[in-house]
C-alpha cells in the first residue's frame, strides 16, 4: 500500500496536502490538509493546523485540528490547540489544552 | 516502523524537507530538500526543488539544481532540468537531462560521464537503425569499402559470378552477371530485384572490387 510515512529524522517546514493516509514520526511545521487518516506516532511532532478526515495522536500536536469524522487523542499525547470534529476521543493520560467543538 | 520516509503518490508538499534518512518521493514536492542520506524520486514523483543529499536517484521528474555528496543517478525515464553537482554522475539510457554537470572531486568510482544531453531512448535508437538499413544501397554504391556486415555476403556472391564470366568474355560482362546473380540469389529475391534496378552502378562497383583484389 502506498502509505506515506514521514520518518523520525525528517523535518518538513511547509504545507502537506494529499489524499492518502499519513503517518508522522518526525516533525511537520506549517499546514496539513488530507482527506484520509493521520497518525501521529509517539515520536511525531506537529506544529501545524490540521485538516483531515480522521486523526490519531500519540505524539505532540501544537495547532488546531479539524477532523471531518473523528479525532482520537491517545494516552501520553500532548495536544495544544482547538479540536473540531463530530467524534472526539480523549484517552486517560492524554494531555490536552484547548477547546473542543463537536458540532462539525 | 521503517526508518525510511515515503511521500505517497497523492501527497503534495510545499516547503522545506530536512532529514537524516532515506526519502522516497512518489508524489510532489515544491521547495527544497536537504538530506544526509538517499533521495529517491520514483516514476510518479515530481520534485520542483533545490536538492541536497548524499545520493540522489531520479526515476521521475526533477526540476531544480541537484547537489550530491556522493552520486546522482538518472535512471531510464528520468527527466531532470537543472544543474548537477556531484563526485559521481550516472546517466542511464533513456534519461532526459537539460543542464550542466559539475563533477566535484574524485569519487570512489571515477566513472562519471560528462554528458550535457542524454535523451537517447530505445525508440530513437531503433529509428536510427532503420534509416541506416534504408540507406545501405546508396552507401554501398558510393563506398564499396565499408559495407555493413549484414550485406557483405551478397556482395561476395556477386564478385564470384562477376569474376567467372569476365574471364571468358570480357566487356560483355554487364548483362550476363546480372542474370546469374538473379538465379543464384533466389533466397534473397527482394534484394536481387532492387539490385537489378540499380544496374548501371553495379559493374563499376564490381570492377573496383576486382581491382582491389
Amino acid at each position: 500500500m502506498a502509505n506515506t510515512v514521514i520518518g523520525s529524522t525528517i523535518v518538513i517546514d511547509g504545507e502537506i496536502s494529499g489524499e492518502e493516509d499519513l503517518t508522522v514520526l518526525g516533525t511537520v511545521k506549517g499546514r496539513i490538509a488530507l482527506r484520509e487518516h493521520i497518525h501521529v506516532e509517539p515520536t511525531g511532532v506537529i506544529e501545524a493546523n490540521i485538516e483531515t478526515a480522521t486523526i490519531t495522536v500519540e505524539g505532540t500536536v501544537t495547532g488546531d485540528i479539524h477532523a471531518t469524522e473523528r479525532a482520537e487523542l491517545k494516552s501520553n499525547c500532548r495536544v495544544v490547540g482547538d479540536i473540531r470534529a463530530p467524534r472526539i476521543l480523549i484517552a486517560d493520560g492524554a494531555s490536552f489544552k484547548g477547546t473542543v467543538d463537536m458540532e462539525g | 516502523m521503517p526508518a525510511s520516509t515515503t511521500l505517497g503518490p497523492t501527497i503534495h508538499v510545499r516547503g522545506r524537507i530536512l532529514g537524516e534518512e532515506d526519502l522516497r518521493v512518489e508524489g510532489r514536492v515544491d521547495g527544497a530538500i536537504e538530506l544526509s542520506e538517499t533521495l529517491i524520486v520514483e516514476e510518479s514523483g515530481v520534485v520542483l526543488a533545490e536538492i541536497q543529499a548524499r545520493d540522489v536517484v531520479v526515476r521521475g521528474i526533477v526540476i531544480g539544481n541537484v547537489t550530491a555528496t556522493d552520486s546522482v543517478t538518472l535512471d531510464a525515464g528520468a527527466k531532470l532540468m537543472g544543474d548537477i553537482e556531484a563526485p559521481r554522475v550516472i546517466l542511464a539510457d533513456g534519461a532526459a537531462f537539460k543542464g550542466s554537470v559539475k563533477v566535484t572531486g574524485a569519487g570512489p568510482r571515477p566513472r562519471a560521464r560528462k554528458t550535457s544531453v542524454a535523451s537517447a531512448s530505445p525508440v530513437a535508437r531503433g529509428a536510427g537503425r532503420t534509416t541506416v538499413a534504408g540507406s545501405i544501397p546508396r552507401v554501398r554504391a558510393a563506398r564499396p569499402d565499408a559495407p555493413p556486415p549484414q550485406e557483405d555476403e551478397p556482395t561476395v556472391v556477386v564478385r564470384r559470378q562477376d569474376v567467372a564470366p569476365a574471364q571468358k568474355a570480357p566487356k560483355k560482362a554487364p548483362p550476363k552477371p546480372a542474370k546469374a546473380a538473379s538465379k543464384k540469389k533466389t533466397a534473397k529475391k527482394k534484394t536481387a530485384k532492387k539490385r537489378t534496378k540499380a544496374r548501371p552502378k553495379v559493374p563499376s562497383r564490381k570492377k573496383r572490387k576486382v581491382s582491389r583484389r
